[in-house]
C-alpha cells in the first residue's frame, strides 16, 4: 500500500510542440512540470482557473494525451509504454467522466449499445445476461433499467452524467478522472451527482481525481486539493488546511473569490483582491502590478522566476524581492502537510492576521529563507 | 425510394411536412424508371433498327417520340439510352465513393502527413474543372462506356473525399469519441461504431447529389462525342446527335434533353427530402 495508485512525475504537456519547430508557430505549455500522487482510495481535487491546464492534466492521466515530458505511473507502471492487452488492463483501472454530457454520448446509439461497449471490448463476463448487468449498472447510479432503450437526448443533463458514471463504473476502475463532472449541471442536480460520487467512493473504495473550479464541490468530495496556476502546481494541501490557511498567494485569492468560503481570507488579503480581482476576471496585463514590475510579463514560457509574480499581491507587499523574478519556486513541504511553490509563503501566513507595513516583513522573510 | 424507408426509421428530429417533395421527386424518378425499364417492350421497336423510309418523322402514334436521321425509334432509344446513362451514373458514384469514403475517413481520422499528402492531391483536382479531368482521362483511354464511368468517377472523388474528411474531423473531436477511447475502443471500432454512423446521413445525401451530377456530366461528355459511341445510345450521345439537326428538326433536341432535366430534378428533390429527414439541424450540403 506504500506505493501510490497514481503517480504523476514531472509531467509537462506542450501543445503544438512539434509544430513549434516551424517559424511563426507558437507552442503553448499547458502543463509545466507537475508532480502529484494519489493513494488508493484517496480523492484529490485539481483546481484552478480556466486555462490553468487542469483538464489537460486529466486527459494525460486518462491517456487521451501523451505528455511531451514526464511519466504517469499507475500501480507503478509507466502508462506511456502500455500497448494492446496491457493498455486495455489500464483502461479497466483508470476511467474518465466528461464535463459536457451532451457530447459525451453518441446521439445515434441507444443507452444499451453505449453501455454494452465496455463489455464487448473487454469481454467482461455477464453471468445473468447482458441486459441484467446493464440494468444493475443503471440502478447503481440511481437510474431505472427500463431506460436502456432510450437515446441520450431523452435524458436530462444530470441523468446523462449518471450514465457517464455508469459507463465508467462498468469496468470496475480503481481511479476515476472526473473532468468538471458537475459544472455543466443545475445547482440542484449538482448536489445529487456529488452525493452519488460520495456514495460510490464509500461503497467501492474508488480513488478520484476530481477536476473542478468549484471549491465547494471540491470541499465536499476531496481529501486533498491541488491548485494549478498556468500549468504549474502552486500548492497541494489537505482540504481543511488549504481552505482555512492557504499558503500560496494564488490559493488565497482563489479561496477569497468564493463567497462564504473565504471570509477570513478576504479580510486578510484585502477587499480589492477579493472582489475586483477574482482569478478568472482579471486579464493579466490590465493589472497595475503587472505594469509596474518591469520584465515580469506573466507568460507561461517564462522559464525563470515565479510565473505568478506579476499578479502577486505578496510580491508587491514584500517590496518586490528579486528572488521571485529570478528563481522558479519549487514545490516544497510546509507546515500542516501542505506543499507550496512560493519562496515567501510563510511571510504570507505571517501577514494574514494583522495587515502591517510591508517593510517590517522583509527582514523576517530573508531570515527564514536565507 | 427504398433509401428513404430505411433511414426514416432512424431519423429522430422533428418531422416537418414535406410530403409534396417526396411525391414529386419520387413520382418523377418512378415514372422515368418505368420508362427506361418497360419502354422498349411497350414500343416494340429495336433501338438500333433503322428505317430509312421514316427518317425524321415527328412524334406520331407510330413513333411516340419520332425518329432520328436513320429512322430509329427515339422512344426506344431514349429508354435504352436512359438505362446506359443511369448505369454510368451509378457506376461513377460507386467508384467515386469507393475511393472517397475510405480516403476521407482515413485522412480525417488519422490527420498528420497522410492527411496533408492526400489533401494536396485533392487541391490539385480542385484547380481543374471536373469535366476537363474527365476529358483528359477519356483522351488517354479512348471513349467507351467503361471509360466514361472511370473518367467521371476519378473526376468526382476529390470533392467527395474532402467532404467526408471534414465531416470526420468534426466528429473525431467530439467528446464521445474520447469517451470511446477511454473505454478502450480501438481505432477501427471507433470508426465503425462512432464515426461512420454519424456520417451516414451525409453519405446518403451526397451520393444522391452526385448521381445527379453524374447524369449531367455523362450528357456533357456524350455531347462532346467523348461518351458512349454509336450505335449504342446514351442520353449524352443522343443529345450529341440531335445537335446536327437542331435547326431543321429541333424537337429531337428537346426529346433528348428533357429527360435529363427531369432525372436531375427528381434526384435533387429526393436529395433535398433525404437531407431534411436525416439532418434535423438543417445543415446544408
Amino acid at each position: 500500500m506504500s506505493e501510490p495508485l497514481l503517480s504523476i512525475e514531472s509531467v509537462s504537456h506542450e501543445f503544438g510542440a512539434r509544430r513549434a519547430l516551424l517559424p511563426g508557430r507558437r507552442s503553448h505549455l499547458a502543463v509545466d512540470d507537475v508532480s502529484l500522487t494519489i493513494a488508493a482510495g484517496e480523492s484529490v481535487a485539481l483546481v484552478g482557473e480556466s486555462g490553468s491546464g487542469k483538464t489537460t492534466l486529466g486527459r494525460v492521466v486518462a491517456k487521451l494525451l501523451t505528455p511531451t515530458a514526464g511519466t504517469v505511473r499507475v500501480e507503478g507502471r509507466d502508462i506511456g509504454a502500455l500497448r494492446g492487452r496491457d493498455q486495455l488492463a489500464y483502461r479497466r483501472t483508470v476511467q474518465m467522466i466528461f464535463q459536457n454530457t451532451q457530447h459525451a454520448f453518441n446521439p445515434r446509439r441507444r443507452i444499451r449499445d453505449i453501455l454494452s461497449d465496455p463489455y464487448e471490448i473487454h469481454g467482461l463476463p455477464t453471468p445473468g445476461g447482458r441486459d441484467a448487468a446493464l440494468g444493475e449498472l443503471l440502478e447503481r447510479v440511481g437510474l431505472h433499467p427500463s431506460m436502456l432503450g432510450r437515446y441520450p437526448h431523452q435524458f436530462s443533463g444530470g441523468q446523462r452524467q449518471r450514465i457517464g458514471i455508469a459507463r465508467a463504473l462498468s469496468l470496475s476502475p480503481r481511479l476515476i478522472v472526473a473532468d468538471e463532472p458537475v459544472s455543466a449541471l443545475d445547482v440542484s442536480v449538482q448536489a445529487q451527482v456529488l452525493n452519488l460520487f460520495a456514495r460510490l467512493r464509500r461503497e467501492l473504495g474508488l480513488s478520484l481525481l476530481f477536476i473542478s473550479h468549484d471549491l465547494r464541490a471540491v470541499y465536499f468530495l476531496c481529501e486533498r486539493i491541488a491548485v494549478l496556476y498556468q500549468g504549474r502546481l502552486v500548492e497541494v494541501a489537505p482540504r481543511e488546511r488549504l481552505l482555512e490557511s492557504p499558503l500560496h498567494p494564488y490559493s488565497r485569492r482563489l479561496i477569497a473569490a468564493v463567497p462564504g468560503l473565504g471570509e477570513r481570507d478576504s479580510a486578510a488579503t484585502g477587499l480589492a483582491e477579493a472582489t475586483g480581482d477574482a482569478p478568472e476576471a482579471a486579464p493579466d496585463r490590465g493589472e497595475s502590478t503587472a505594469a509596474a514590475v518591469a520584465g515580469a510579463e506573466p507568460s507561461p514560457a517564462l522559464a525563470t522566476g515565479c510565473h505568478y509574480a506579476a499578479r502577486c499581491p505578496l510580491h508587491v507587499r514584500l517590496g518586490r524581492p528579486e528572488r521571485c523574478l529570478t528563481e522558479r519556486p519549487v514545490l516544497r513541504t510546509a507546515a500542516g502537510g501542505s506543499a507550496v511553490a512560493c519562496h515567501f509563503a510563510e511571510a504570507a501566513e505571517g501577514t494574514a492576521g494583522t495587515p502591517s507595513p510591508p517593510g517590517s516583513h522583509v527582514s523576517v522573510v530573508s531570515e527564514e529563507v536565507g | 425510394m427504398s433509401a428513404v424507408a430505411v433511414v426514416a426509421a432512424t431519423a429522430d428530429g422533428p418531422r416537418v411536412r414535406r410530403g409534396w417533395k417526396l411525391l414529386v421527386g419520387g413520382g418523377l424518378l418512378g415514372l422515368l424508371a418505368l420508362f427506361m425499364l418497360v419502354g422498349p417492350l411497350v414500343s416494340g421497336y429495336d433501338p438500333n433498327a433503322t428505317d430509312l423510309d421514316a427518317r425524321f418523322s415527328g412524334p406520331s402514334a407510330e413513333h411516340w417520340f419520332g425518329t432520328d436521321d436513320l429512322g430509329r425509334d427515339l422512344f426506344t432509344r431514349m429508354a435504352v439510352g436512359g438505362r446506359m446513362t443511369m448505369l454510368i451514373a451509378v457506376g461513377t458514384v460507386a467508384l467515386a465513393s469507393a475511393i472517397a469514403v475510405p480516403l476521407g475517413l482515413l485522412t480525417g481520422y488519422l490527420g498528420g502527413w497522410v492527411d496533408l499528402a492526400v489533401m494536396r492531391v485533392v487541391d490539385l483536382f480542385f484547380a481543374i474543372p471536373t469535366l476537363l479531368v474527365a476529358i483528359g482521362i477519356v483522351g488517354i483511354f479512348g471513349p467507351s462506356f467503361t471509360t466514361t464511368m472511370l473518367a467521371l468517377g476519378l473526376a468526382f472523388w476529390p470533392f467527395y473525399a474532402r467532404l467526408v474528411r471534414s465531416a470526420v474531423v468534426g466528429v473525431r473531436d467530439l467528446a464521445y469519441t474520447d469517451a470511446a477511447r477511454v473505454i478502450g475502443a480501438g481505432r477501427w471500432r471507433i470508426i465503425r461504431k462512432e464515426i461512420v454512423p454519424a456520417l451516414l446521413p451525409l453519405l446518403i445525401v451526397q451520393t444522391t447529389v452526385l448521381l445527379g451530377f453524374a447524369v449531367l456530366d455523362e450528357a456533357g461528355l456524350g455531347f462532346l462525342g467523348l461518351g458512349v459511341q454509336p450505335p449504342d445510345a446514351s442520353w449524352g450521345s443522343l443529345l450529341a446527335q440531335s445537335r446536327g439537326f437542331v435547326l431543321s428538326h429541333p424537337w429531337i433536341g428537346v426529346i433528348a434533353g428533357v429527360p435529363i432535366l427531369l432525372v436531375v430534378l427528381g434526384i435533387n428533390i429526393m436529395a433535398d427530402v433525404l437531407r431534411d429527414r436525416l439532418d434535423p439541424q438543417g445543415a446544408s450540403t
